[in-house]
């Protein structure tokens, strides 16, 4: 007969299956059993293993014993809850080593019950998930530093279109900058700041004759490129202003071109300063002004011929009718005697006329001198007053002075002043009637910080309507004209242009019928020093 | 004995005045129209003891040109006092012509022609007494 067993198909363990299936899980999992009240009844050995306590030290502790801290007691409270109505438990634990490392541990906890269904035992079975737990922790720490790479990567990245965007702007602001500097007419050249040439603009080439080429990399203005003609006080002056002073240099510089040749040019050099206050770049903008020293100088020469040509003739006359009023030529008639003397006396007027229009052209030209010199003003104004004391005497003019004994000597010119002073005296004896009187008064005002100078008539004064034009070119008022006297009205216009070139100012009140006073007010610090071409009054 | 006077004056009608005038005052005259005339008169040896100097000449050289040549180094008569009477007018030109040793600068049309006689008969009394 066959003893053949069929394959129960019913799904369940025997006994003796579930004391392999201990062993076989216990290989991997840690498995701990507890009484109702957690204190452990069994431990297998992985747990042993894992936990670093021996059997004797768990067996009859309470399960707390491995608490790491880490779970919050709201967990266990919820985990006795679940186990203690039976029900299994799954979670997460962190659990303490005895040596106080940690281990983490993916947790099953069932309660077994009676055969009569009484709760009497709880089982747990721990499978070690440390490795997993710090894979990821280390997955959470890198994704925590991946935000920041990128935060910090977004943000160089925004810093990068900021300096992209300032820097084309800057580009373009260059380009336009270079291209102004290219195509100027004027000559650019930029040095570093030892005067080494960096840049220069094609106009060198056409100014200086050396190529751009061949001055890069040169000390701009040496004597090996265009420099060299002045002398060397003069350059180290240049040196002195823009580097060590920092400031900019205008001026004009005689330089010599590849070929030899010698020309003028108006100079700007300007240093140009880092945040600290150093200089980086020296900016020295040139250009020919040959053309125009040549036309001043042409025109100056103009004024000196024109003058000869018109005194020439003038001259011939003045001194042969000097003959002729002397008699060495004969005696002359009354009658002779008067017409020669018409004749000489305009003729003076036609001299001072010259003169005046000289000295007008000069002003206009802007080349006459200012030469001062400490002067005493006082003895100057004594000068000029003795020269028209007779005029004055003649028609009876009561003459007084007020002269300050005490004025320094001042920096004037005194050529200019004595202009100024003949021809405010000369116009205060002419406009004055016979029997009239003037008043010349020369003092400081020390609260101004000037020279006083005043003259007062008591003569035909100026028509109030007249006034505004007294000081323009060839102007006389009406009452002047009328009067005998004459005068070509250019007199004050350069008194005016004398005193205000000098630094001072010029003033007047006056009524007609009654009387002007003229007032010329001028610095104690005197008349600045002017380079020009001409004197005034020669 | 009687001074003579070098005039170097280009313009004619004012030569004649002048030669007039000095003439008046005793003065021997001889005159030049360009400063090569001028020069020739001195180094011919005419006994010149003052010479009347104006600017602008015939030719090409100036009273300048004449100064320059006439007080140069080793010119053996570079005593003769020089008296500029010119109308020109810039102050460069006086101011070399002063430092070049010229006894006076006169602006011709500013001066009766008497001033400068008179100034020119005093100097050579005071200085070369005859």
């Amino acid at each position: 007969m066959n003893k053949f067993t069929p394959i129960q198909k019913i799904n369940h363990l025997e006994d003796t299956d579930y004391r392999a299936l201990l062993d076989a899980v216990g290989t991997t999992a840690l498995v701990s059993v507890t009484d109702t009240k957690g204190t452990i009844l069994y431990v297998n050995k992985k747990f042993i293993e894992v936990s670093q306590y021996t059997a004797e030290e768990l067996i009859g502790e309470n399960h707390r014993i491995l608490k790491s801290g880490h779970q919050p007691d709201s967990m266990f409270v919820e985990l006795w809850q679940a186990i203690s109505s039976g029900g299994i438990w799954r979670g997460e634990i962190k659990n303490r080593a005895k040596d106080g490392s940690y281990y983490w541990v993916d947790t099953s906890i069932a309660p077994i019950f009676t055969e009569q269904g009484e709760l009497h035992r709880y089982i747990a079975v721990r499978f070690l998930i440390s490795d997993k737990k710090a894979f990821e922790a280390g997955i959470i720490e890198q994704n925590r530093n991946l935000d920041k790479t990128k935060k910090a990567m977004l943000n160089i990245l925004e810093d990068i279109e900021t300096e992209k965007e300032r820097a084309e702007r800057l580009a373009q602001d260059l380009k336009k900058f270079q291209l102004a500097a290219q195509y100027s007419t004027d000559q650019i050249v930029i040095t570093d700041a030892e005067g080494v040439i960096v840049y220069a603009n094609p106009i060198l080439e056409t100014l200086t004759g050396f190529s751009v080429e061949e001055s890069l990399g040169k000390k701009a203005g040496s004597p090996e490129l265009w420099g060299g003609c002045m002398d060397e006080d003069f350059y180290a002056d240049l040196w002195r202003i823009v580097k060590t002073e920092k400031k900019s240099f205008t001026g004009k510089i005689e330089n010599k071109r590849k070929d030899g040749e010698r020309y003028w040019a108006s100079a700007n050099i300007s240093p140009i300063l880092d945040e600290t206050g150093e200089v980086t770049f020296f900016v020295a903008i040139e250009r020919d002004v040959t053309r125009e020293q040549e036309i001043d100088q042409a025109k100056t020469e103009f004024v000196s011929l024109a003058s000869h040509q018109l005194r020439t003739p003038l001259s011939t006359i003045n001194w042969y009718a000097e003959i002729l009023l002397d008699g060495s030529t004969g005696k002359l008639t009354k009658e002779q005697k008067e017409y020669v003397e018409q004749m000489y006396a305009s003729n003076q007027r036609m001299v001072d006329l010259v003169n005046s229009l000289l000295d007008v052209s000069r002003i206009e030209l802007g080349t006459f001198q200012v030469e001062p010199v400490p002067t005493d003003i006082i003895e100057l104004a004594e000068s000029v007053l003795k020269e028209q004391r007779l005029e004055a005497d003649k028609r009876k003019l009561q003459l007084k002075t007020v002269f300050d004994p005490k004025l320094p000597k001042i920096d004037i010119d005194p050529r200019l002043l004595r202009m100024v002073f003949q021809n405010l005296l000369s116009n205060a004896i002419k406009y004055t009637p016979d029997g009239g009187s003037v008043t010349y008064e020369v003092r400081k005002d020390a609260r101004k910080k000037q020279v006083v100078f005043r003259v007062a008539d008591s003569g035909i004064g100026i028509p109030r309507r007249q006034q505004k034009r007294i000081f323009s070119k060839l102007f006389r008022a009406d009452n002047a004209r009328e009067s005998e006297t004459d005068g070509n009205g250019l007199g004050l216009y350069i008194v005016k242009s004398v005193v205000e070139h000098s630094g001072g100012a010029i003033s007047f009140t006056s009524t007609e019928g009654k009387g002007t006073t003229f007032t010329v007010r001028i610095p104690l610090s005197g008349m600045v020093k002017k380079e020009g071409t001409k004197e005034l009054g020669s | 004995m009687s001074y003579t006077i070098l005039v170097v004056e280009d313009e004619r009608p004012l030569l004649g005045a002048i030669q007039a005038k000095l003439e008046q005052e005793s003065f021997e005259v001889v005159t030049a129209r360009t400063v090569e005339q001028a020069l020739d008169y001195i180094d011919e040896g005419v006994p010149v003891d003052a010479i009347w100097l104006d600017h602008y000449l015939l030719g090409k050289e100036t009273g300048l040109d004449f100064v320059a040549t006439l007080k140069g180094e080793g010119g053996a008569h570079r005593h003769i006092p020089v008296f500029v009477v010119s109308n020109t007018a810039t102050p460069d030109k006086k101011q070399t012509y002063l430092e070049l040793g010229v006894s006076k600068f006169y602006v011709k049309a500013n001066h009766p022609l008497t001033e400068i006689v008179d100034a020119i008969k005093n100097h050579l009394t005071n200085h070369a007494p005859k």
